[in-house]
Parts: structure tokens; C-alpha cells; sequence
């Protein structure tokens, strides 16, 4: 029996040997069509192991192969200099020294606090008393293993992931009037990621008299597909609202990935446009 | 943590699920864009992603 060893360098369409060839390659495994039928393998790279395939196929006419190793778990060191050394060096130590509440981590505010996290922002504030469900995963930033955690706390170890070198403080309570300036009193900017319009109404009375001189971005008609052209961004003083403004939630039907992302987006794309004014 | 194909589409408009369902989505590029696009689609619950990209992640 002889052991070939997979190159490290293997494109689609390669022929790993006479009997298989290449049609996908994923982050730790090629995978493999066996030549002339319709029978698929995985060849698995060790992650820790810089990507070289240490998996062995054996060519004597059966297939036998040891199974994939598993992988230890690497924890993966990043210094915060190559974390962002990409960004622009004008605009970055003001970026670093901002802090940024968001209000609500649904649909919108889970993406604006993505965004805002992947930016770098140096702090986020962040408020919800909700908890995960299956159908919010059709357009909020969870995961399936996070069903029924708080929002908040699957939130942290979201960003965290992302961006270890930032500051997340979070709040898992129900916002009102009292709670609202307390919780948001150090924040730049406010972005307001209700879904219920009482809420959003509360938020935006409370915010506008509290701190009349800090900006609050509020997002408006953001449900269904489709219809980019209508999603745009108004000003009243102090007050932002990105999207439709049209749109309204249909009962029981969650609004989808696509259109709350954008809306989202441009939250966040102007919450850094008035940071650097 | 278990959850059903039923639960995870349960509050989806029920008009257009199976028109998503059936669809083929290419995204050329796994980027800035094509990472963004691949997730919205995917939450969305299209049938069917195939993607490309050469370059690996990287610090």
C-alpha cells in the first residue's frame, strides 16, 4: 500500500490522483469527487497546521482513509495594531474615542452594533430586555446556539468575536423614560433600534429633551424586499430617520435580512459621518 | 440546540418562502460584499448559495 500525500497547493479541476478530482476546497478540506462517479470525500487540512493537508489517502482501489483529525482549538492571536492597521489614520483616534448607544439589538440594532464593532468604535452602549428566538435569525446577528439567551449577551460575545479591542457595556432591561438618560448620558450619539412605533415615539421625546444637543438616529420603514430606491435619510435638527418611511410590519411576518441591513447600514454609516464632522 | 426547518421559517411571508426555496444564488467574491451578501441571503433561507472566492482571511 502506498501513501500519497495531497499537495499543498490544489486547485478546482485538479486531479489529485487517477482516482479523485478536485470540486471545492473549503478552509480546512478539499473536497473530492471520485473520479468518473458520483461519490464525494472530504480531505481535511489541520486548521493548526497552517493549512497543509496531513490527511492521507490510500490508492489501492478501496477507499480507506483515516479519519479527519480533530482539529484542536487554536486560539487565534491578533495584536490590535494589525487588527486595524487598514483603517484610515486620520479618522481612526476619533473613532477610538467615541461612544455610541444603541437602543434595541433586533434586526437593526444588532447589525448598526456589527458595523459599528467592525469600524472599531472605542465604546458601545447597549440596551434590550428581549430574548432570541428561531425566527429572529432570518435577519439578526445570532446564531442557532443562541436561541433563548438574551440578546444582549449573545450580542457581547458576538462583538467580542469580531473585535476583541473595543468596549461593549450592556443592559438587559426594558428602556423607559426614567432609565433612558441614565443608561445614555455618556454617549455621543444615539441610535434608536425599536421595532414597536410607541417605543421609537418614547425613545425620541425622551432623548430630544434630555440631551437636545446630542444627535438620535432613528430608522423608519424597513419591512419587505426590494424597492432600494425609496430607502433614504432625513434630518430634523437633531433628529435622523433612515429608511422608507412608507413600510409598515406586516402582522407576524418578520421583515428580512436584506432591507434591515441596509436601513441599519446607513444608521451606522451616519452615525461615523456626524463623529467626523 | 435542535431547532426544526418549520421553527426557523415559521414567521417568513408564506407567498414568497417557496419561490425563495427554490432559487439558485451565485455570489463571485467572498469579501466585503460577497461575506455581506452571502449572509443576508443565507438568513433569508435562499435554496441554494454557490460561492467563490481564492483569497484566504486575514488579520
Amino acid at each position: 500500500m502506498k501513501l500519497v500525500e495531497l499537495k499543498n497547493e490544489i486547485k478546482i479541476g485538479d486531479r489529485v490522483n487517477e482516482r479523485w478530482n478536485v470540486i471545492g476546497l473549503g478552509i480546512h478540506s478539499v473536497i473530492c469527487i471520485l473520479y468518473g462517479r458520483n461519490y464525494r470525500r472530504h480531505f481535511y487540512y489541520h486548521p493548526t497546521d497552517s493549512g497543509k493537508i496531513i490527511e492521507k489517502v490510500e490508492r489501492d482501489g478501496r477507499i480507506i482513509y483515516s479519519r479527519p483529525r480533530k482539529a484542536k482549538k487554536i486560539i487565534m492571536k491578533i495584536s490590535k495594531k494589525k487588527f486595524f492597521s487598514k483603517h484610515d489614520p486620520k479618522i481612526l483616534p476619533i473613532i477610538r474615542k467615541a461612544t455610541v448607544g444603541i437602543a434595541g439589538v433586533g434586526g437593526l440594532g444588532s447589525n448598526v452594533a456589527v458595523s459599528l464593532a467592525r469600524v472599531g468604535i472605542g465604546k458601545l452602549i447597549i440596551a434590550d430586555f428581549d430574548t432570541i428566538e428561531a425566527s429572529n435569525l432570518n435577519r439578526q446577528q445570532y446564531f442557532i446556539e443562541q436561541i433563548g439567551k438574551p440578546k444582549v449577551i449573545a450580542l457581547l460575545e458576538n462583538l467580542k468575536k469580531i473585535n476583541p479591542f473595543s468596549e461593549y457595556q450592556i443592559h438587559h432591561i426594558k428602556l423607559n423614560e426614567k432609565n433612558i438618560p441614565i443608561i445614555f448620558k455618556d454617549v455621543d450619539i444615539l441610535v434608536e433600534a425599536f421595532d414597536k412605533a410607541e417605543m421609537k415615539k418614547m425613545l425620541i421625546e425622551t432623548w430630544l429633551s434630555e440631551f437636545p444637543e446630542k444627535p438620535i438616529i432613528a430608522a423608519s420603514g424597513l419591512s419587505g424586499y426590494g424597492m432600494n430606491e425609496l430607502i433614504h435619510t432625513k434630518k430634523l435638527d437633531n433628529l435622523y430617520i433612515c429608511g422608507d418611511e412608507i413600510t409598515k410590519l406586516k402582522n407576524n411576518i418578520s421583515p428580512m435580512a436584506p432591507r434591515v441591513g441596509i436601513v441599519a447600514n446607513m444608521q451606522a454609516n451616519l452615525v461615523l459621518e456626524m463623529l467626523l464632522m | 440546540m435542535k431547532i426544526s426547518q418549520k421553527d426557523f421559517f415559521s414567521r417568513h411571508d408564506p407567498k414568497i418562502l417557496p419561490i425563495i426555496r427554490k432559487a439558485t444564488v451565485g455570489i463571485a467574491g467572498a469579501g466585503g460584499l460577497g461575506s455581506n451578501v452571502a449572509v443576508s441571503l443565507a438568513r433569508v433561507g435562499i435554496g441554494k448559495l454557490i460561492i467563490a472566492a481564492n483569497s484566504k482571511s486575514s488579520g
